[in-house]
């Protein structure tokens, strides 16, 4: 029943369409016959199909050009328009997206830019960050007369008497400056330098039958000579006080350094006190600076204070105590830099022997090596562009001992040395732990003008022991020299270093020399030390300096 | 007289002031150098009449004579100058 009424349906509608069809395009249904649509049905379903069949009856002919197009057009304008509309919306998310991609590589970009400044930045400051330089003292020393002597430069040793003509090629500096500058106003310097290692090690024992050879043997060795921290805006808030500076570390201190550099050369030979065995350098806490005034600030003042361990910065400290020295230098008519006119300088230090506080002296010294050591100095100085003039007067206590007097050539106290009792009577002179020294000494130069010569000169009076009522080593030293600057880094320095043990030759009692250390000669009964005082030194320097 | 005291007075007085420009001018000449690399000073300059390393301070002392005049300058350890004086 109902396929029936499907079939009459569908009849109907197909031949309204024909009629329709043909109505409105009867010339080109006449003329040009247009392809058909057939369709074929089911009698026993009713269904109905474009293709031919089993079981398959032609239902009817529709003329293709009878179907609407424009339908067909819309619908497929339709769903091209909606596909495209889609297509539309993801090309519009699509550059959302890649907006968003652009902003963020912008961001990035930005970021890297930001970054790269900071790393050219420590590269360009490197430079200013960092500094390496070097100092290195050279010379060629000839010896007309050798004696037992103080070192005139550090790492130089001398033979003694009777071993005129001994000559040598030394290195006495070669510093290495590292100073690294993190920030304004802080600097880190750490300084190695070359000494000469002298001694004969013990091999050691390696298992039952094996020894290995010391080489201990002279070489030219690197140690660290300043390894500090220096910071110079601590009391910059007080006007006058600016440029001073706080030093921790292993230390140049306050006065050895600072009267180098007013003598101006030091590449020649030690400073007075440097010579008498107080070390430039020690390990400790100073502060520094100038005290400036006036509308000019000119420097009135300029003042050193520490405090340091009693050994210096070659030794290891064994003591409880400390170290103290200060220095003061006046200016009375005010600098203009940092030595110029005439100003006064006082340098006081006390401390104590380096040993350690459970020490257990033992006869004939006892406590000696124990005994405060007290040096001080009263210097006038005058200095201007072309010359320069210092006086100085120093004094201590315990401050001069035997081991200072030999530093440079020492008497041999082997079995059969003609030295050993005059090597004792040094002992007893100055290791006593009651010595008291004085000193006179005049240094100058005078720059030649319009040419690169410097004149300079230096004489020393020196009393090791005043307690001493003749004392064999009482000495004079005097240097003369000429100075050509052959540039900004290099001078050389022709010089003659003379050094008197001034008193006529005479003999010395042991038992006077027992009178200050009782017990140091055994039996001294009316034995003398004949010919006590030493021969005298002469010889000749050529010095180089490098600087850099 | 009187024209001629003050007159005086006046080229005495101008003379003076003359010379403390002069001094403040020069001085001025000689800070200018302060901050810059002892270097760019050895290339205007030349080589200095002294140089004395400074122990202490790691810098160095340079005593220059340049065109007729005399000149002490001061390094600090990084061996920029840190203190400029002409003597004279």
């Amino acid at each position: 029943m109902n396929s029936s009424i499907f079939r009459i349906a569908l009849r109907g509608i197909l031949t309204a369409l024909v009629l329709t069809t043909v109505s409105r395009f009867p010339a080109h249904a006449q003329t040009s016959p247009a392809p058909l649509l057939k369709l074929y049905v089911d009698p026993s379903t009713g269904q109905v199909f474009t293709r031919p069949g089993a079981g398959r009856a032609l239902l009817a002919e529709v003329p293709v050009s009878a179907l609407d197009t424009g339908a067909i057009e819309r619908n497929i304008e339709r769903k091209t328009q909606v596909q495209l509309d889609a297509n539309q919306r993801q090309i519009q998310q699509l550059v959302r997206q890649n907006a968003t991609l652009e902003q963020s590589n912008a961001a990035l970009q930005r970021q890297v830019a930001e970054i790269e400044p900071a790393w050219r930045s420590y590269v360009n400051e490197f430079e200013k960050k960092f500094r390496v330089g070097a100092l290195v003292y050279a010379d060629w020393r000839m010896y007309t007369h050798t004696t037992f002597q103080p070192q005139e430069l550090e790492s130089i040793n001398t033979p003694g008497p009777q071993n005129n003509l001994y000559n040598s090629f030394d290195i006495t500096r070669a510093y290495l400056n590292f100073y690294f500058f993190p920030s304004e106003g802080l600097t880190a310097r750490v300084t190695p330098d070359v000494y000469r290692a002298i001694g004969n090690g013990t091999n050691p024992a390696i298992g039952h039958g094996t020894t290995f050879a010391s080489n201990l043997d002279g070489s030219l060795n690197l140690r660290l000579k300043y390894a500090y921290i220096d910071y110079n805006k601590l009391f910059d808030f007080i006007r006058p006080m600016k440029g001073n500076s706080i030093q921790a570390g292993a230390v140049p201190n306050v006065f050895i350094p600072w009267s180098e550099d007013l003598f101006g050369f030091r590449y020649v030979t030690l400073g007075p006190w440097n010579y008498y065995g107080l070390s430039s350098g020690q390990l400790g806490i100073q502060v520094t600076g100038p005290l400036k005034f006036g509308e000019k600030q000119l420097q009135y003042i300029d003042y050193g204070l520490g405090v340091y361990n009693n050994a210096s910065y070659r030794t290891y400290e064994q003591t409880n105590t400390k170290q103290f020295m200060s220095r003061i230098s006046v200016y009375p008519f005010g600098a203009k830099w940092r030595f110029d006119g005439l100003g006064f300088t006082w340098f006081y230090d006390y401390g104590y022997g380096n040993v350690a506080p459970d020490y257990q002296g033992t006869a004939p010294f006892f406590q000696a090596p124990q005994a405060h050591i007290m040096r001080q100095a009263i210097m006038a100085h005058y200095t201007n562009y072309r010359w320069g003039l210092i006086f100085e007067y120093d004094f201590g206590h315990n401050a001069f001992n035997s081991s200072n007097l030999f530093s440079g050539s020492a008497p041999s106290t082997a079995a059969g040395s003609p030295y050993i009792n005059f090597n004792t009577m040094a002992t007893g002179f100055l290791n006593n732990g009651r010595s008291t020294q004085q000193g006179f000494d005049v240094m100058g130069h005078y720059h030649i003008p319009h040419t690169p010569f410097t004149a300079f000169g230096l004489f020393q009076w020196f009393e090791p022991n005043t307690q001493v009522n003749t004392n064999p080593f009482d000495f004079q030293r005097w240097i003369v020299g000429i100075q050509w600057q052959y540039n900004e880094y290099l001078r050389f320095a022709l010089d003659t270093q003379n050094l008197s043990y001034y008193h006529d030759q005479f003999n010395v009692s042991e038992s006077y020399v027992n009178s200050f250390v009782p017990g140091l000669f055994k039996a001294p009964g009316t034995k003398v030390i004949s010919n006590a005082v030493p021969v005298d030194d002469h010889s000749i320097f050529l010095n180089m300096e490098f600087n850099y | 007289m009187s024209q001629t005291r003050a007159a005086v007075v006046l080229g005495l007085a101008l003379s003076v002031v003359s010379a403390a420009c002069s001094s403040s001018e020069s001085r001025r000449a000689a800070e200018q150098w302060i901050g810059k690399d002892r270097a760019d000073l050895a290339r205007v300059m030349g080589e200095p009449k002294q140089a004395v390393p400074l122990t202490d301070t790691g810098g160095e002392m340079l005593f220059y004579s340049f065109q007729g005049h005399h000149y002490v300058f001061e390094t600090n350890a990084g061996g920029l100058i840190a203190s400029a004086v002409q003597t004279n």
